[in-house]
Protein backbone atom coordinates (compact mmCIF):
# COMPACT_ATOMS: atom_id res chain seq x y z
CA UNK A 1 0.00 0.00 0.00
CA UNK A 2 1.46 3.40 -0.96
CA UNK A 3 2.00 6.14 1.59
CA UNK A 4 -0.65 8.26 -0.11
CA UNK A 5 -3.30 5.56 -0.01
CA UNK A 6 -2.40 4.74 3.60
CA UNK A 7 -2.89 8.37 4.58
CA UNK A 8 -6.16 8.44 2.61
CA UNK A 9 -7.37 5.26 4.34
CA UNK A 10 -6.43 6.64 7.72
CA UNK A 11 -8.27 9.87 6.95
CA UNK A 12 -11.38 7.97 5.84
CA UNK A 13 -11.25 5.92 9.01
CA UNK A 14 -10.86 9.03 11.13
CA UNK A 15 -13.71 10.75 9.35
CA UNK A 16 -15.98 7.77 9.92
CA UNK A 17 -14.99 7.69 13.59
CA UNK A 18 -15.76 11.40 13.88
CA UNK A 19 -19.12 10.91 12.15
CA UNK A 20 -19.93 8.03 14.53
CA UNK A 21 -19.06 10.29 17.47
CA UNK A 22 -21.31 13.04 16.12
CA UNK A 23 -24.21 10.62 15.53
CA UNK A 24 -23.86 9.27 19.07
CA UNK A 25 -23.89 12.80 20.47
CA UNK A 26 -26.91 13.68 18.35
CA UNK A 27 -28.77 10.50 19.32
CA UNK A 28 -28.20 11.13 23.02
CA UNK A 29 -29.28 14.77 22.62
CA UNK A 30 -32.40 13.83 20.67
CA UNK A 31 -33.40 11.18 23.22
CA UNK A 32 -33.12 13.73 26.01
CA UNK A 33 -34.81 16.58 24.13
CA UNK A 34 -37.78 14.48 22.97
CA UNK A 35 -38.20 13.13 26.49
CA UNK A 36 -38.87 16.65 27.76
CA UNK A 37 -40.50 18.08 24.62
CA UNK A 38 -43.99 18.25 26.07
CA UNK A 39 -46.34 19.69 23.43
CA UNK A 40 -43.60 21.29 21.31
CA UNK A 41 -43.75 19.96 17.74
CA UNK A 42 -41.12 17.27 17.18
CA UNK A 43 -39.77 19.03 14.10
CA UNK A 44 -38.98 22.06 16.22
CA UNK A 45 -37.44 19.98 19.02
CA UNK A 46 -35.23 18.08 16.58
CA UNK A 47 -34.19 21.21 14.67
CA UNK A 48 -33.29 23.04 17.87
CA UNK A 49 -31.37 20.06 19.23
CA UNK A 50 -29.40 19.72 16.01
CA UNK A 51 -28.57 23.46 16.02
CA UNK A 52 -27.51 23.48 19.67
CA UNK A 53 -25.29 20.42 19.31
CA UNK A 54 -23.80 21.67 16.03
CA UNK A 55 -22.87 24.93 17.75
CA UNK A 56 -21.34 23.05 20.70
CA UNK A 57 -19.38 20.84 18.29
CA UNK A 58 -18.50 23.53 15.80
CA UNK A 59 -15.03 22.22 14.91
CA UNK A 60 -16.24 18.67 14.49
CA UNK A 61 -19.12 19.80 12.26
CA UNK A 62 -16.73 21.85 10.12
CA UNK A 63 -14.41 18.88 9.60
CA UNK A 64 -17.35 16.69 8.56
CA UNK A 65 -18.96 19.33 6.32
CA UNK A 66 -15.64 20.10 4.63
CA UNK A 67 -14.90 16.46 3.84
CA UNK A 68 -18.29 15.11 2.91
CA UNK A 69 -17.93 15.83 -0.80
CA UNK A 70 -14.69 13.90 -1.15
CA UNK A 71 -15.54 10.87 0.94
CA UNK A 72 -18.17 8.45 -0.33
CA UNK A 73 -17.94 6.45 2.91
CA UNK A 74 -18.63 9.56 4.94
CA UNK A 75 -21.60 10.39 2.71
CA UNK A 76 -23.00 6.89 3.23
CA UNK A 77 -22.47 7.16 6.98
CA UNK A 78 -24.19 10.55 6.99
CA UNK A 79 -27.33 8.92 5.58
CA UNK A 80 -27.73 7.33 9.01
CA UNK A 81 -27.81 10.81 10.53
CA UNK A 82 -30.41 11.96 7.99
CA UNK A 83 -32.60 8.93 8.70
CA UNK A 84 -32.26 9.54 12.41
CA UNK A 85 -33.42 13.14 11.98
CA UNK A 86 -36.37 12.31 9.73
CA UNK A 87 -37.62 9.57 12.05
CA UNK A 88 -37.10 11.53 15.25
CA UNK A 89 -38.91 14.55 13.78
CA UNK A 90 -41.83 12.37 12.71
CA UNK A 91 -41.30 13.26 9.04
CA UNK A 92 -40.90 9.61 8.16
CA UNK A 93 -42.27 6.42 9.62
CA UNK A 94 -40.73 3.03 10.38
CA UNK A 95 -42.65 1.62 7.43
CA UNK A 96 -41.02 4.09 5.01
CA UNK A 97 -38.21 3.17 2.64
CA UNK A 98 -34.78 3.82 4.16
CA UNK A 99 -33.42 5.64 1.13
CA UNK A 100 -36.43 7.90 0.92
CA UNK A 101 -36.21 8.55 4.64
CA UNK A 102 -32.58 9.61 4.24
CA UNK A 103 -33.60 12.03 1.47
CA UNK A 104 -36.33 13.51 3.66
CA UNK A 105 -33.86 13.82 6.52
CA UNK A 106 -31.28 15.49 4.30
CA UNK A 107 -33.80 18.10 3.17
CA UNK A 108 -34.80 18.65 6.75
CA UNK A 109 -31.17 19.02 7.84
CA UNK A 110 -30.50 21.42 4.94
CA UNK A 111 -33.50 23.50 5.93
CA UNK A 112 -32.12 23.70 9.47
CA UNK A 113 -28.61 24.45 8.23
CA UNK A 114 -29.61 27.18 5.80
CA UNK A 115 -32.17 28.71 8.12
CA UNK A 116 -35.27 28.26 5.98
CA UNK A 117 -36.86 25.53 8.05
CA UNK A 118 -40.64 25.77 7.89
CA UNK A 119 -40.99 23.26 10.68
CA UNK A 120 -40.61 25.40 13.75
CA UNK A 121 -43.21 27.89 12.54
CA UNK A 122 -45.63 25.47 10.89
CA UNK A 123 -45.37 21.76 11.67
CA UNK A 124 -45.62 19.64 8.53
CA UNK A 125 -48.06 16.72 8.64
CA UNK A 126 -46.30 13.39 9.02
CA UNK A 127 -44.76 12.02 5.86
CA UNK A 128 -46.00 14.92 3.71
CA UNK A 129 -42.41 15.59 2.71
CA UNK A 130 -41.92 11.92 1.89
CA UNK A 131 -44.97 12.00 -0.36
CA UNK A 132 -43.85 15.12 -2.20
CA UNK A 133 -40.37 13.66 -2.70
CA UNK A 134 -41.88 10.46 -4.01
CA UNK A 135 -44.10 12.39 -6.45
CA UNK A 136 -41.21 14.47 -7.72
CA UNK A 137 -39.22 11.31 -8.51
CA UNK A 138 -41.90 9.79 -10.76
CA UNK B 1 -27.81 -0.66 10.58
CA UNK B 2 -27.86 -3.33 7.90
CA UNK B 3 -27.27 -2.30 4.30
CA UNK B 4 -29.71 -4.89 2.92
CA UNK B 5 -32.71 -3.64 4.84
CA UNK B 6 -35.25 -1.77 2.70
CA UNK B 7 -37.54 -0.24 5.30
CA UNK B 8 -36.57 1.48 8.52
CA UNK B 9 -38.53 -1.17 10.40
CA UNK B 10 -36.54 -4.01 8.77
CA UNK B 11 -33.30 -2.47 9.99
CA UNK B 12 -34.61 -2.22 13.54
CA UNK B 13 -36.01 -5.77 13.53
CA UNK B 14 -32.75 -7.18 12.14
CA UNK B 15 -30.72 -5.26 14.70
CA UNK B 16 -33.05 -6.49 17.45
CA UNK B 17 -32.75 -10.09 16.24
CA UNK B 18 -28.96 -9.90 16.36
CA UNK B 19 -28.74 -8.23 19.77
CA UNK B 20 -31.46 -10.38 21.37
CA UNK B 21 -29.70 -13.52 20.13
CA UNK B 22 -26.52 -12.35 21.85
CA UNK B 23 -28.33 -11.23 25.01
CA UNK B 24 -32.06 -11.81 25.48
CA UNK B 25 -32.06 -9.05 28.10
CA UNK B 26 -30.95 -6.32 25.69
CA UNK B 27 -33.01 -3.16 26.28
CA UNK B 28 -35.08 -1.32 23.68
CA UNK B 29 -32.84 1.70 24.21
CA UNK B 30 -29.74 -0.34 23.35
CA UNK B 31 -31.43 -1.76 20.26
CA UNK B 32 -32.51 1.71 19.15
CA UNK B 33 -29.00 3.09 19.64
CA UNK B 34 -27.43 0.24 17.68
CA UNK B 35 -29.97 0.76 14.88
CA UNK B 36 -29.16 4.48 14.89
CA UNK B 37 -32.60 5.79 15.85
CA UNK B 38 -33.95 7.64 18.83
CA UNK B 39 -35.46 5.31 21.42
CA UNK B 40 -38.71 7.29 21.16
CA UNK B 41 -39.02 6.19 17.54
CA UNK B 42 -38.89 2.56 18.65
CA UNK B 43 -41.27 3.16 21.57
CA UNK B 44 -43.79 4.81 19.24
CA UNK B 45 -44.18 1.43 17.53
CA UNK B 46 -43.28 -1.10 20.24
CA UNK B 47 -44.65 -0.86 23.74
CA UNK B 48 -41.84 -2.91 25.23
CA UNK B 49 -39.10 -5.41 24.42
CA UNK B 50 -41.57 -8.27 24.27
CA UNK B 51 -43.53 -6.51 21.52
CA UNK B 52 -40.34 -6.06 19.52
CA UNK B 53 -39.44 -9.69 20.19
CA UNK B 54 -42.83 -10.68 18.73
CA UNK B 55 -42.12 -8.57 15.66
CA UNK B 56 -38.76 -10.31 15.20
CA UNK B 57 -40.42 -13.70 15.51
CA UNK B 58 -43.20 -12.91 13.02
CA UNK B 59 -40.75 -11.32 10.58
CA UNK B 60 -38.65 -14.47 10.73
CA UNK B 61 -41.75 -16.61 10.15
CA UNK B 62 -42.59 -14.42 7.13
CA UNK B 63 -39.09 -14.96 5.77
CA UNK B 64 -39.34 -18.73 6.28
CA UNK B 65 -42.69 -18.73 4.44
CA UNK B 66 -40.94 -17.12 1.46
CA UNK B 67 -38.18 -19.75 1.59
CA UNK B 68 -40.72 -22.60 1.72
CA UNK B 69 -42.61 -21.12 -1.23
CA UNK B 70 -39.47 -20.62 -3.30
CA UNK B 71 -38.15 -24.13 -2.55
CA UNK B 72 -41.38 -25.76 -3.83
CA UNK B 73 -40.93 -28.66 -1.44
CA UNK B 74 -43.95 -30.52 -2.76
CA UNK B 75 -43.22 -30.28 -6.49
CA UNK B 76 -39.58 -29.50 -7.36
CA UNK B 77 -37.09 -32.40 -7.76
CA UNK B 78 -36.23 -33.47 -4.23
CA UNK B 79 -32.51 -32.69 -4.39
CA UNK B 80 -33.18 -29.26 -5.90
CA UNK B 81 -35.87 -28.44 -3.35
CA UNK B 82 -33.60 -29.55 -0.50
CA UNK B 83 -30.78 -27.28 -1.63
CA UNK B 84 -33.11 -24.30 -2.14
CA UNK B 85 -34.64 -24.85 1.26
CA UNK B 86 -31.29 -25.16 3.04
CA UNK B 87 -29.82 -22.12 1.28
CA UNK B 88 -32.87 -20.02 2.11
CA UNK B 89 -33.01 -21.09 5.74
CA UNK B 90 -29.31 -20.33 6.21
CA UNK B 91 -29.86 -16.80 4.90
CA UNK B 92 -32.89 -16.32 7.15
CA UNK B 93 -31.07 -17.67 10.22
CA UNK B 94 -28.19 -15.31 9.60
CA UNK B 95 -30.53 -12.34 9.28
CA UNK B 96 -32.58 -13.34 12.31
CA UNK B 97 -30.28 -15.45 14.50
CA UNK B 98 -32.82 -15.84 17.31
CA UNK B 99 -34.23 -19.34 17.80
CA UNK B 100 -37.84 -20.19 18.70
CA UNK B 101 -36.72 -20.96 22.26
CA UNK B 102 -35.71 -17.29 22.64
CA UNK B 103 -39.09 -16.02 21.46
CA UNK B 104 -42.29 -15.30 23.27
CA UNK B 105 -44.48 -17.46 21.11
CA UNK B 106 -48.09 -16.28 20.74
CA UNK B 107 -50.81 -18.64 19.51
CA UNK B 108 -50.70 -17.35 15.96
CA UNK B 109 -46.92 -17.57 15.78
CA UNK B 110 -46.90 -21.03 17.30
CA UNK B 111 -49.49 -22.20 14.77
CA UNK B 112 -47.47 -20.83 11.88
CA UNK B 113 -44.30 -22.47 13.17
CA UNK B 114 -46.04 -25.85 13.51
CA UNK B 115 -47.41 -25.55 9.95
CA UNK B 116 -43.93 -24.71 8.60
CA UNK B 117 -42.41 -27.72 10.38
CA UNK B 118 -45.18 -29.90 9.01
CA UNK B 119 -44.34 -28.76 5.47
CA UNK B 120 -40.73 -29.79 6.03
CA UNK B 121 -41.82 -33.11 7.57
CA UNK B 122 -43.97 -33.81 4.48
CA UNK B 123 -40.99 -33.01 2.29
CA UNK B 124 -38.78 -35.40 4.24
CA UNK B 125 -41.38 -38.17 3.80
CA UNK B 126 -41.37 -37.43 0.08
CA UNK B 127 -37.55 -37.61 0.02
CA UNK B 128 -37.78 -41.00 1.78
CA UNK B 129 -40.39 -42.24 -0.70
CA UNK B 130 -38.08 -41.23 -3.54
CA UNK B 131 -35.18 -42.95 -1.76
CA UNK B 132 -33.00 -39.87 -1.54
CA UNK B 133 -32.74 -40.39 2.21
CA UNK B 134 -33.06 -43.42 4.49
CA UNK B 135 -36.44 -44.35 5.86
CA UNK B 136 -35.25 -46.82 8.53
CA UNK B 137 -34.34 -44.25 11.19
CA UNK B 138 -36.57 -43.54 14.21
CA UNK B 139 -39.31 -40.94 13.75
CA UNK B 140 -38.14 -37.34 13.78
CA UNK B 141 -34.42 -38.12 13.60
CA UNK B 142 -33.94 -37.00 10.00
CA UNK B 143 -35.85 -33.78 10.60
CA UNK B 144 -33.86 -33.00 13.74
CA UNK B 145 -30.58 -33.91 12.07
CA UNK B 146 -31.27 -31.62 9.10
CA UNK B 147 -31.98 -28.63 11.36
CA UNK B 148 -28.97 -29.37 13.56
CA UNK B 149 -26.61 -29.56 10.58
CA UNK B 150 -28.03 -26.36 9.13
CA UNK B 151 -27.68 -24.51 12.45
CA UNK B 152 -24.18 -25.83 13.12
CA UNK B 153 -22.70 -25.22 9.67
CA UNK B 154 -24.44 -21.87 9.19
CA UNK B 155 -22.58 -20.69 12.30
CA UNK B 156 -19.29 -22.48 11.61
CA UNK B 157 -19.07 -21.37 7.97
CA UNK B 158 -20.04 -17.75 8.54
CA UNK B 159 -17.45 -16.63 5.95
CA UNK B 160 -19.17 -18.66 3.21
CA UNK B 161 -22.20 -17.27 1.44
CA UNK B 162 -25.50 -19.14 1.94
CA UNK B 163 -25.24 -20.97 -1.42
CA UNK B 164 -21.76 -22.35 -0.68
CA UNK B 165 -22.75 -23.22 2.88
CA UNK B 166 -25.84 -25.01 1.54
CA UNK B 167 -23.60 -27.11 -0.76
CA UNK B 168 -21.70 -28.37 2.28
CA UNK B 169 -24.82 -28.82 4.43
CA UNK B 170 -26.64 -30.84 1.77
CA UNK B 171 -23.58 -32.94 0.99
CA UNK B 172 -22.98 -33.68 4.69
CA UNK B 173 -26.66 -34.39 5.28
CA UNK B 174 -26.92 -36.84 2.39
CA UNK B 175 -23.49 -38.49 2.57
CA UNK B 176 -22.35 -37.96 6.15
CA UNK B 177 -18.62 -37.73 6.68
CA UNK B 178 -17.71 -41.09 5.19
CA UNK B 179 -14.97 -41.06 2.58
CA UNK B 180 -16.89 -43.44 0.31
Amino acid sequence: MSTTSRVHLCTERNLLALQRGWVTTLLTGLDRAIEFAGTTPLTEVVAKTWCTLARENDTLRRVLDTNIERSSQLRAATDLEYRMLALAAGLADLDDDMRLTAQVGQRFRDSILFGDSPYSARPTPKSEMAKSLSMSQR
Amino acid sequence: MRADAARNLDAIVQTAARLLAEDPGTSLTAIAAEAGVSRHVVYRRFENREALRDAVFHTKLDAVDVVLGDARLDSAPVAVALHRFVEGIIAVDRHYPVGPDQMRCDDEGHGRMVEQREQVARFIRRAMDERLIRSDLPDGIVHALLYQIIALLARQLRDHDPARTADIVVDTFLRGVSQN
